[in-house]
């Protein structure tokens, strides 16, 4: 059982290698493999052959580079929290986006950008960044709370409150940050119009490394949590028997993946889907077990966001397809399937 | 093993059991009888420690529950709520090992692995053991559970399993077997407890039986000393009949009526 576990994280990992490695060779200025291959043992100094340009070069690691890598992280991110407070709601349908965590985020980030004037005019720098992501994460965790205290009732999640509630702070965030749109200037207008769209398009190694250790946290901490999950899947007075801290597993999963959520809303606003479809592929493949759930969700979310950054800005190249639309449309057929599935589940 | 001394317990100002007292030692089963709101669940709950006490103590193994760490606890006792649903896909064999959490940090020992495949076996669920846990029928389900509480403490023979209605809901055979398990297990050397609708059936599996009225005890003793038509009639206000019956150690308990 756990060496399966292992096996499937591996095939995970070479997948995600795999769609890097052509994700960071596609685009307007193409490299083939070979010439990828010859990069990068021409600078790890295992070969002195140059088959490569220096256009080539200056494209990967100064645009192609830190904007897949910021994919692979804010998609790891968003799925492996995606998976953890599904773990905690004991629901599929908890996902960030749809309950309107990353909504809340948003309205904190715009109103960091308004009313955090000095700091904004550093944005771009690494203090901008670490502002953003700590504004975002507080929208995030105040969000969280709400929803919580709201759909949870004595221990099990009520799911129509529970999408209701994402409605409703949804729409709220929504006004809230409609509001601030008539009080900003047009920078600040021109900063919150990228946070609701969604994109990886300003990624540069400074908004990489700032947002890093805020999803590095999460992303080797989270994996703790799987076993208290399992067992806070029975119930959380179940879970108390059986020895669980239940409200310490509680409170970590929240800021945990909150953090993750508040980072990658950050630095690339609104991104749905992501940590409700990779979740649900990993447990309709393999089971439930958050062993393996929580770990996998990372690895194929780090590389379904890669694929879907790479789809946005080759399908209608030179333009650029907002990356919230090639997930949203993976995403929503598979939403409204596991909707329909739960719906018979009840009435059965 | 368990003690239980002055025990009482309200919620605001509605007094929810008073003045409870009773000793229970290794290897015997207690089944708790009493009528609907008769605070049979609540002083389950208190023994678990899943409810802090408002007044009195209650010991396990001479210590004072509240001293003892929620890990120490969780291999001392185990318990089978009323209610279990399970929110996501587990097989049978995967919740079968959640009963070993308290004893691994990631991954089960081959102890533990050893112990899942035994219980398995001895509850007679191996067959299922492939089985998503939600396809099942009830009867398995509650099997299944039993498996998992009997796996969170089988290799401690001192510890306690607390029952809550294991039978509710299931059909003659399965409750027999049920109770059984929850027997054998005493015959083991556990403590049980376990709270029953069925007089009969309490008290031809229980060592002791405890009858709870309003939150007071009314009788505590052994079957024979407790199950008689008074106890019956001021526990349930109804009229019983009293029929002894060949290989039963105890007369059996026929309702008859309500009293007016």
């Amino acid at each position: 059982m756990f060496k399966s576990h292992k096996l499937i994280l591996s095939v995970l990992t070479l997948f995600l290698i795999a769609v890097i490695i052509a994700s960071v060779c596609i685009g307007a200025v193409r490299i083939s493999l070979a010439q990828f291959w010859s990069i990068l043992t021409y600078y790890t100094g295992l070969s002195k052959e140059m088959l490569f340009t220096s256009q080539q070069t200056a494209v990967l690691f100064s645009l192609r580079l830190p904007r897949v890598l910021l994919g692979v992280i804010i998609g790891a991110a968003l799925a492996i929290s995606g998976a953890s407070l599904q773990g905690l709601f004991r629901n599929p349908l908890a996902e960030p986006g749809l309950i309107g965590i990353s909504s809340g985020a948003t309205l904190f980030a715009a109103l960091m950008i308004v009313f955090g004037g000095h700091l904004l005019n550093t944005i771009g720098s690494i203090y901008g960044y670490y502002a953003m992501a700590i504004a975002a994460f507080s929208g995030a965790f105040i969000t969280t709370l709400t929803v919580y205290r709201l759909a949870v009732y004595q221990g099990k999640t009520v799911i129509t409150a529970l999408l209701l509630t994402g409605i409703a702070i949804n729409a709220l965030a929504f006004a809230f940050t409609g509001l601030l749109t008539y009080l900003s200037t047009d920078e600040q207008l021109r900063n919150i119009t990228f946070w609701s769209l969604g994109s990886l398009g300003g990624a540069s190694w400074v908004s990489f490394s700032s947002v890093l250790p805020f999803i590095l946290i999460p992303l080797l901490g989270l994996p703790f949590m799987a076993k208290a999950l399992n067992a806070i899947s029975l119930g959380e007075v179940q879970a108390g028997h059986m020895g669980i801290h239940v409200n310490r597993t509680k409170r970590t999963v929240i800021i945990l993946s909150t953090m993750a959520v508040g980072a990658s809303v950050a630095v690339a606003g609104v991104i749905s889907f992501i940590g409700l479809v990779i979740p649900h592929i990993l447990r309709m493949a393999f089971g439930s077990d958050h062993r393996l759930v929580i770990p996998g969700s990372a690895i194929l979310g780090a590389a379904a966001l890669t694929l879907a950054d790479l789809i946005s800005r080759t399908i209608v190249a030179p333009a650029e397809l907002p990356i919230g639309i090639v997930t949203a449309l993976g995403g929503s057929p598979v939403f409204i399937y596991m909707i329909i599935s739960q719906l018979k589940k009840q009435h059965l | 093993m368990i003690s239980v001394q002055n025990v009482s317990h309200s919620v605001g100002k509605k007094q929810i059991l008073d003045n409870v007292s009773f000793e229970l030692r290794s290897g015997e089963m207690l089944a708790v009888i009493g009528a609907n709101g008769a605070g049979k669940s609540t002083l389950l709950k208190l023994l678990c420690r899943e409810v802090i006490t408002t007044s009195g103590n209650i010991y396990f193994d001479k210590k004072h529950i509240d001293l003892y760490s929620i890990k120490e606890l969780a291999q001392l006792r185990s318990v089978l709520p009323q209610h279990n649903t399970v929110s996501i896909l587990f097989t049978v064999k995967e919740l079968v090992l959640m009963g070993r959490y308290p004893y691994f940090e990631n991954h089960p020992s081959t102890n533990d692995v050893e112990i899942v495949h035994k219980v398995m076996n001895e509850t007679g669920i191996t067959h299922l053991a492939g089985r998503d846990y939600n396809t099942l029928s009830g009867g398995e389900q509650q099997r299944v559970q039993l498996a998992r509480v009997i796996a969170q403490i089988y290799d401690r023979p001192n510890a306690v399993l607390f029952l809550d209605e294991p039978t509710n809901g299931l059909d003659l055979l399965y409750q027999q077997q049920i109770l059984q398990l929850a027997r054998d297990m005493a015959n083991r050397g556990y403590t049980v407890v376990s709270i029953l609708h069925d007089i009969n059936f309490a008290a031809r599996y229980a060592d002791q039986i405890l009858i709870l009225k309003n939150g007071k005890m009314i009788a505590f003793g052994s079957p024979l000393e407790v199950v008689n038509c008074e106890n019956i009639h001021d526990a349930f206000n109804i009229k019983v009949k009293l029929i002894e019956c060949e290989g039963f150690k105890c007369p059996l308990v026929i309702p008859s009526g309500i009293l007016v």
